[in-house]
């Protein structure tokens, strides 16, 4: 896995923006070098007038004011030492930004949460869309978050996402190429590596006690195997074997174990497919206040 | 409460009534020239507005027969039409032309005839849409390209849409109100005529022009890809949908306030929103991402619609109403087929064509039927005086190209034409320079010819 030179930030321009931007900097220990500052205006804004075609004037005047801004910003970041491309696109904003990414060569696009503090979900009906298309690994940046815990409101600033990332990893193709996005972020993690995997109840139940207890030993076995793997790379680790039914486990277990973030891969289901069998990166995505990085 | 109990609503309904319409028809015409910011974020409320100002005196003043009348307008003709034209949109959109040509006289010829035999059978919108990128990517490498979206304009985005219902918006209105689906065929030489005059004009300007190019089309130009193929199996489906509520004759389904709707128009509806679902389902988003695919063209007009069916009402019922209503001067006016075309096709040009042509419509069977119930009216008038709905037709959906806001796909092909670089010109300089000297005589001929 190559470094982590060029990053996507795709923005809105939505409050805390440039605080969650900042927030990315310890990429740096991972070799970046440069930042892509992209702001999509959605078509519609500009184009289809009813009857009366295309607003050049408005799009003129959307574009100046997104240039501003991210000069605003890269005067603010000058000091981190990095380089800034700001590109404006007018267009759908998924694949506007994925061609964007394309034709920049980025190798990980970061976009943020919508906009609403209390809301059931913390994935838009874009960033979903932007998940299951992206051919590169999208985090869903969520610098500022209110969420629900045990029925009670609480808050949360994700200031250091890279300091303590728990990976789930079930070792299918996708949670492999993860664990590889993995190992090219390690300049950026600063203190350890957090390994997760689910036993599912329903699998376990059909197996006797002792079954049981064989498939436990061997799959902790595979973890702590995996655990040693990243401290070869020079990452500390630490192995967690769960129980119960993923998305609740991963969820309780990111929050008990102190994680700053979730990485996990992703096989890129379509619409249909995930309707029908669902999709545990994207539900970590909509559901968890840590920030998510998915792979594909 | 069948129409025909209604025909004193007509009779007694003021002039003045018909203002709301006539404003939101304005308000379509004047708006995206001379506020286009404003008309942008709020043309949904500008429909609403004069919708409201026609429904709320009308309720007050008909109450029980004022509430009907609204209910029969949305469920008989605005649903089903937004039904049709959302179920084209959505199919339509989810066939993608990929790669590109060399953009030579002789094939430019070819994908604007392929265009314009589409077009009655996907819409003109969804005609448009799917050859307009393939279009100027073929011609990318060529100097003069502005005529060339001008004839695309002319042929696809309206002419084209002439053969069936599902053309255009206004001969699918037609359809509802009984003009059989295969009676709209009867345009073709009317079609054929223009259409080939057309096509030999522009082939002359385009070999004309290319003999003069310096450059020549890129290697990699080497021919064309169909991605979403199975879309066109959908749109089969959608003709024969709308085919099949045209032959069947089933029962009525009873609906509030004394709404009445033969069950092959509901099952007709219902299985255009399945088949736009099997398209949204069953196709790659990726393909739609790629045609730029986005439901605010759609949503649009439905929301235009909304104003324009909810007050047109009063309008169609005087106008139903023959001498005995209060537009009685106006269709003393109209004698002959070419006057029902010119005028037809003159508001087409700058109003929205739908209402214009239901308006026109509505005006003919109160001339030759008045107080006859609709269907039966429309019937009488195609057996014995086919050549005006003849003229009302094809000037609704002929003169669409002759004007920017004729037809919806005009400017959406404007718009696409000039994010790709092809110069266009302005509202005045499309009529000035290209509409009126190439359509005017032609609409003329066809006036001699046909009318």
């Amino acid at each position: 896995m190559r470094s982590i030179r060029k990053i996507l930030f795709a923005t809105k321009f939505r409050e805390l923006a440039l605080p969650s931007l900042r927030s990315l900097m310890a990429l740096r220990g991972a070799g970046l070098e440069e930042i892509i500052l992209c702001h999509v205006i959605p078509l519609e804004e500009v184009g289809f007038v009813p009857f009366g075609g295309y607003l050049k004037d408005r799009e003129k005047e959307l574009r100046q004011e997104a240039l501003m801004r991210f000069e605003d910003w890269q005067a603010s970041l000058r000091q981190e030492g990095l380089s800034f491309r700001a590109v404006i696109e007018v267009g759908k904003p998924v694949p506007k930004i994925l061609e964007v990414a394309r034709a920049h060569g980025a190798d990980l696009i970061v976009a943020g949460k919508k906009r609403k503090v209390m809301p059931e979900s913390f994935v838009g009906s874009d960033m979903l869309h932007l998940l299951r298309e992206s051919p590169l690994p999208v985090m869903v940046n969520k610098f500022m978050v209110e969420f629900k815990w045990k029925g009670e409101r609480a808050s949360r600033t994700n200031e250091a996402p890279f300091r303590r990332p728990l990976l789930a990893v079930d070792w299918t193709e996708a949670s492999l190429k993860a664990l590889r996005f993995l190992k090219a972020l390690r300049g950026a993690v600063k203190e350890e590596v957090l390994l997760a995997h689910v036993l599912q109840e329903p699998l376990l139940r059909k197996l006797t006690p002792q079954e049981l207890k064989a498939h436990k030993e061997a799959v902790g076995a595979k973890l702590q195997a995996l655990r040693q793997e990243l401290e070869a790379w020079g990452l500390k680790a630490q192995a967690h074997l769960l129980v119960g039914q993923p998305l609740k486990e991963l969820l309780e277990a990111q929050r008990a174990l102190g994680a700053s973030m979730v990485i996990m891969g992703t096989t890129r289901k379509g619409t249909v497919k995930e309707l029908f069998v669902g999709s545990l990166s994207h539900r970590m995505a909509e559901d968890s206040e840590l920030p998510v990085l998915l792979v594909p | 409460m069948s129409l025909q109990s209604h025909e004193p609503l007509g009779a007694g309904l003021p002039l003045w009534s018909v203002l709301p319409f006539v404003g939101m028809l304005l308000s379509i015409a004047l708006f995206p020239l001379l506020a286009p910011r404003f008309w942008h974020n709020h043309f949904g409320k500008v429909s609403l507005f004069w919708a409201l100002l026609l429904a709320g005196p009308f309720l007050w003043a008909y109450q029980g027969v004022a509430a009907h009348e609204l209910a029969h307008v949305m469920l008989t003709d605005y649903v089903p039409f937004i039904i049709l034209l959302g179920a084209l949109y959505t199919i339509s959109g989810g066939i993608l032309i990929k790669g590109s040509l060399g953009g030579s006289p002789g094939l430019n010829t070819l994908l604007l005839a392929l265009g314009t035999a589409l077009a009655s059978w996907m819409g003109t919108t969804g005609a448009a849409m799917l050859l307009i990128r393939p279009f100027l990517r073929a011609n990318a490498w060529r100097s003069r390209r502005t005529f060339m979206v001008v004839f695309f304009i002319f042929l696809v985005a309206n002419i084209g849409g002439s053969l069936t219902p599902l053309g255009d918006p206004p001969l699918f209105l037609g359809f509802l109100r009984g003009v059989p689906f295969f009676w709209t065929m009867n345009l073709l030489p009317h079609m054929l005529l223009v259409v080939g005059v057309l096509l030999a004009l522009y082939y002359v300007l385009d070999r004309h022009f290319y003999k003069k190019e310096s450059g020549r089309p890129p290697e990699s130009a080497k021919g064309l890809s169909l991605q979403g193929w199975h879309n066109l199996l959908f749109l089969a489906g959608v003709v024969a949908a709308v085919l099949a509520s045209g032959i069947l004759r089933l029962p009525e389904l009873r609906l509030p306030l004394g709404v009445h709707r033969p069950w092959q128009d509901v099952l007709r509806d219902l299985a255009l929103l399945a088949l736009a679902a099997l398209s949204l389902l069953s196709t790659p988003r990726r393909l739609r991402d790629e045609n730029e695919f986005t439901w605010f063209p759609i949503r649009e007009v439905a929301v235009l619609f909304f104003g324009i069916f909810v007050t047109m009402t009063p309008c169609l019922k005087i106008l139903q109403a023959g001498s005995a209503g209060a537009l009685a001067p106006l269709m003393e006016l109209l004698k002959a087929p070419g006057q029902y075309f010119w005028l037809t096709g003159v508001l087409s040009s700058f109003l929205d064509n739908a209402p214009t042509y239901l308006t026109f419509l509505n005006s003919a069977l109160g001339a030759f039927y008045p107080g006859v119930q609709a269907r039966e009216a429309v019937l009488r008038l195609i057996g014995e005086q086919p050549l005006y709905l003849e003229a009302i037709s094809a000037g609704a959906v002929f003169f669409g190209a002759m004007t920017y806001i004729g037809n919806a796909p005009n400017f959406m092909v404007r718009t696409i034409a000039e994010e790709a670089g092809t110069a266009m010109p302005s509202f005045f300089g499309y009529m000035i320079k290209y509409s009126l000297p190439v359509l005017g005589p032609l609409f003329v001929l066809t006036t001699l010819v046909f009318f």
